[in-house]
């Protein structure tokens, strides 16, 4: 199964497939608003539980394997960048940690160290958010849905095509990959970048020449510029905007309460911080 | 490039955004106005999105709380200018975000202005200066999309610098350590164009009659 069809197939099979998508969004959007908005580390928790909950009645915690491994990469990405901001410290605070290693000037203080955990804890609670919704939420009903708030039928029609093209040059790339891998294409440095680029140019002149093909099975089709939704996604009421506003405040006022109840760096390094 | 969710505090996010915004809505009016009057090149245009997808998904980790990669950028400022990139970049950033969790929805303003607006100009001047200076195509295509590429993590590095460090040691820092991955792959982007730029002279000149700086609204005939 392709990985737009395993997408698809995801979220079409979701509990919350009959949700409002643009509820959803603005849901989500709340939420990741709110979970930046105060310093309390225990507010990323509470945004990962709603992720986690709402990933758990969507689709059970089943996630695509490309899916997952892009998450695991995200996940590095921000165990990465939440350790690089914990060694560039403010020189001012008096360090727990100062060095210096290769390039790295390397100046951890107390206050980086709780920045860095901080960070780390809002990266991985929004990617369960954005997840849940992901899995919840096809891209056609999402598409659909921006017409609700009078978005020009155009850019709905852009959506779309951009998705399923995306997914097309990928999965088109991913078998090129494989075939330049088993001819040896990656064998030294000048060898990958003659390859990836080759790769490159394969798919755009593939994915050309697909773009005029489909364009006449369209035409062929009395394509009208719109590809019609017979089964119209659910709009958005007062009900959604209520709930996520009160969902905001709360979490909002949860975290100005916590703010300072979990510091880090006396965790790590005890009371001497 | 794509700076992760939580990355960056609510008041540069904020910022970028409302930087970002006139940018989309006036890309967005260009790209609607593109698809009705030139319908035959609707695919294209979504084309030129769906390689800004591509490309940008081909990540590497990079030690500064976010990743690198070509941005594919270049094609699409060359063809459409920089208000149609910003506003494509910003669907493929929105479908990056929620179902590769590659960048943010918060951060999402920040990664437009990076890679929908300030690389792209930067890529979209090049391409001028230098198609008027040489008139070699795929020259011109080469340096527009290394630039391109190079000025996006300029800016990103900048974005970050002013969220975590404001001081020039840790946009030094920054650099530094995007340059170890960034240069070669925008190299990379730079020659792929290239390749492109030659392919489409051969294959498709018609295409590239309709580049920013050639376009010209076809006029209505009257019957």
């Amino acid at each position: 199964m392709s990985e737009q069809t395993q997408m698809d197939t995801l979220a079409y099979s979701s509990r919350m497939l009959s949700w409002a998508p643009l509820g959803k969004f603005l849901f989500v959007i709340a939420v990741l608003i709110v979970n930046i908005m105060t310093s309390s580390m225990l507010v990323p928790f509470v945004t990962l539980a709603i992720g986690l909950i709402l990933m758990a009645y969507s689709t059970n915690f089943k996630i695509p394997f490309f899916v997952g491994l892009a998450l695991a990469e995200a996940l590095l990405i921000l165990a990465i960048g939440a350790g690089i901001i914990s060694i560039t410290g403010d020189k001012a605070d008096p360090a727990i940690w100062d060095t210096n290693l290769l390039w790295f000037d390397i100046y951890m203080t107390a206050d980086s160290f709780n920045k860095a955990w901080l960070i780390l804890f809002r990266g991985v609670a929004g990617m369960s958010v954005m997840l849940a919704f992901a899995t919840s939420t096809p891209i056609p009903h999402l598409s659909q849905a921006l017409r609700q708030i009078r978005m020009p039928r155009e850019v709905s029609e852009l959506v779309v095509l951009i998705y399923r093209y995306g997914f097309l040059l990928l999965e088109r790339m991913e078998s090129m990959w494989d075939a330049a891998h088993c001819r040896m294409g990656f064998n030294g440095f000048m060898n990958t970048m003659k390859t990836t680029a080759s790769i490159a140019v394969g798919i755009f002149t593939s994915s050309s020449n697909m773009a005029d093909k489909a364009q006449i099975a369209l035409d062929c089709r009395n394509y009208q510029g719109f590809f019609p939704v017979y089964n119209s996604p659910p709009k958005v009421g007062v009900k959604w905007i209520a709930f996520t506003a009160a969902v905001f405040v709360l979490i909002y006022l949860f975290g100005i309460h916590t703010e300072g109840w979990i510091n880090m760096a006396k965790l790590f390094f005890g009371e001497a911080i | 490039m794509h700076i992760m969710e939580g990355f960056l505090d609510p008041i540069w996010c904020a910022v970028w955004f409302v930087l970002a915004i006139p940018f989309v809505i006036l890309g967005a009016k260009k790209i609607i106005d593109l698809m009705r009057n030139h319908p035959e090149h609707k695919m294209t245009i979504a084309l030129a999105g769906a390689f800004i997808f591509l490309l940008s998904s081909l990540k590497i980790p990079s030690v500064t709380g976010s990743s690198s990669h070509p941005t594919g950028t270049g094609f699409s400022v060359v063809m459409y200018g920089i208000c149609a990139t910003s506003f494509l970049a910003t669907i493929v950033l929105i479908f990056q975000a929620i179902l590769l969790a590659h960048g943010g929805l918060t951060t999402l303003g920040a990664n437009i202005f990076s890679m929908g607006i300030a690389g792209p100009a930067c890529g979209l001047l090049f391409w001028i200066l230098l198609k008027k200076a040489t008139g070699n195509v795929p020259l011109s295509m080469f340096f527009a999309a290394l630039f391109a590429d190079l000025f996006t993590y300029v800016v990103t590095a900048f974005q970050m610098t002013l969220n975590h460090g404001q001081s020039v040691e840790a946009f030094v820092d920054f650099m530094t350590n995007y340059a170890v991955t960034q240069i070669p792959l925008a190299i990379i982007e730079g020659i792929l164009f290239f390749m492109f730029a030659t392919y489409l002279i051969r294959n498709k000149p018609e295409l590239l009659d309709i580049t920013v700086d050639s376009f010209k609204p076809k006029k209505e005939v009257s019957a």
